[in-house]
């Protein structure tokens, strides 16, 4: 639990992203935390980096989060994936299961995102 | 107005019911981020003139509102409302006290954009689940100002108007949850309506 991990936090809203740092910081003070406000930037700040954990928003300008982690997961083959959205439709949790990617619900609470770490440290 | 277009009884009660079950999800992600009970409103169903929607809605100099756009077998424009000093109750709360005022007002746009992507995706999520159907909803967009401003639906002369009143029973403070359906998706929210009580009743 006490290892140092990196984690990157893709969110548009920089007050979600605010929010998940600083839940995730309080229990892992260790971390280290990327942030990104959305896919092309997350693409960027993602090469050559070893990241072990994202958390990715759903619903962003232009590529989706489904589309970062598509996209990512070729490169990061031993990172784990957090889809957190506030999209609770079936369909789009449907979506997330095909790519081996856990859906986690918004609004970011401290339950939501102790959720979200206890999958990161299973 | 074309009468035909009108729900009959059934149709809007049916209606409100299936409202009361994605209004009950959005409280619920509401309640989460700001700590409290929030007291709902039965759903109110109109069909109206935008004109009467902005007088039904001009009681508030400056109001603050997020909508998203619903597409799918029917297209909508949903919307969470809230008088603006009432909206940075809602972000200040979803925050919580680590942050000044002067924060909290910096934060106030990105905060309760994010708060209108929380609620309307919960609502519209439990109406795809009743609906059996997937909807695509568009990203949030924010607006503040009067009425008039904030209320702009396409050209046409009434909507369906789906009102709800979100009360935080701690900070007393009320916003509304609103639906506007556009005219020519109508008749094809009328059908499914019906198809689904027929499905309702046939059981």
């Amino acid at each position: 639990m006490g290892q140092v991990k990196k984690i990157m936090i893709v969110d548009d809203s920089r007050v979600s992203r605010m929010m998940i740092k600083s839940i995730v910081v309080d229990k892992n003070p260790h971390w280290e935390v990327l942030e990104a406000g959305n896919t092309d930037e997350a693409l960027k700040l993602s090469i050559n980096q070893v990241i072990d954990y994202f958390s990715v928003d759903l619903n962003m300008p232009g590529r989706d989060g489904l589309e970062l982690i598509e996209l990512l997961k070729p490169e990061f083959k031993s990172s784990k994936f957090a889809l957190l959205t506030a999209n609770i439709q079936q369909a789009t949790h449907e979506r997330a299961e095909k790519l081996i990617v856990q859906c986690f619900n918004k609004p970011v609470t401290n339950e939501s995102i102790n959720q979200m770490l206890r999958y990161f440290n299973e | 107005m074309n009468e035909a277009n009108l729900l009959n009884d059934l149709e809007q009660d049916f209606l409100v019911e299936l409202f009361n079950l994605g209004i009950g999800k959005a409280a619920d992600s509401l309640s989460q981020i700001v700590n409290q009970e929030i007291l709902l409103s039965v759903p109110d169903v109109e069909y109206i003139s935008l004109e009467t929607l902005n007088e039904k809605m001009g009681g508030h100099k400056e109001i603050c509102s997020v909508s998203q756009s619903v597409k799918g077998q029917f297209c909508a424009n949903s919307m969470l409302l809230f008088p603006e000093q009432s909206s940075l109750e809602v972000v200040k709360k979803m925050l919580g006290d680590q942050y000044s005022d002067e924060t909290i007002v910096e934060l106030h746009q990105e905060g309760f954009t994010e708060i209108g992507n929380i609620v309307l995706n919960a609502c519209i999520g439990s109406l795809a689940q009743s609906f059996d159907a997937e909807f695509k909803v568009g990203l949030p967009f924010y607006q503040i100002g009067s009425a008039d401003d904030v209320l702009q639906a396409p050209d046409q002369e009434n909507i369906l108007f789906i009102r709800i009143n979100l009360v935080l029973s701690e900070s007393k403070v009320e916003g509304y949850l609103i639906f506007l359906l556009e005219q020519l998706s109508f008749s094809k929210f009328k059908g499914m309506l019906n198809q689904m009580i027929k499905g309702l009743l046939s059981k």
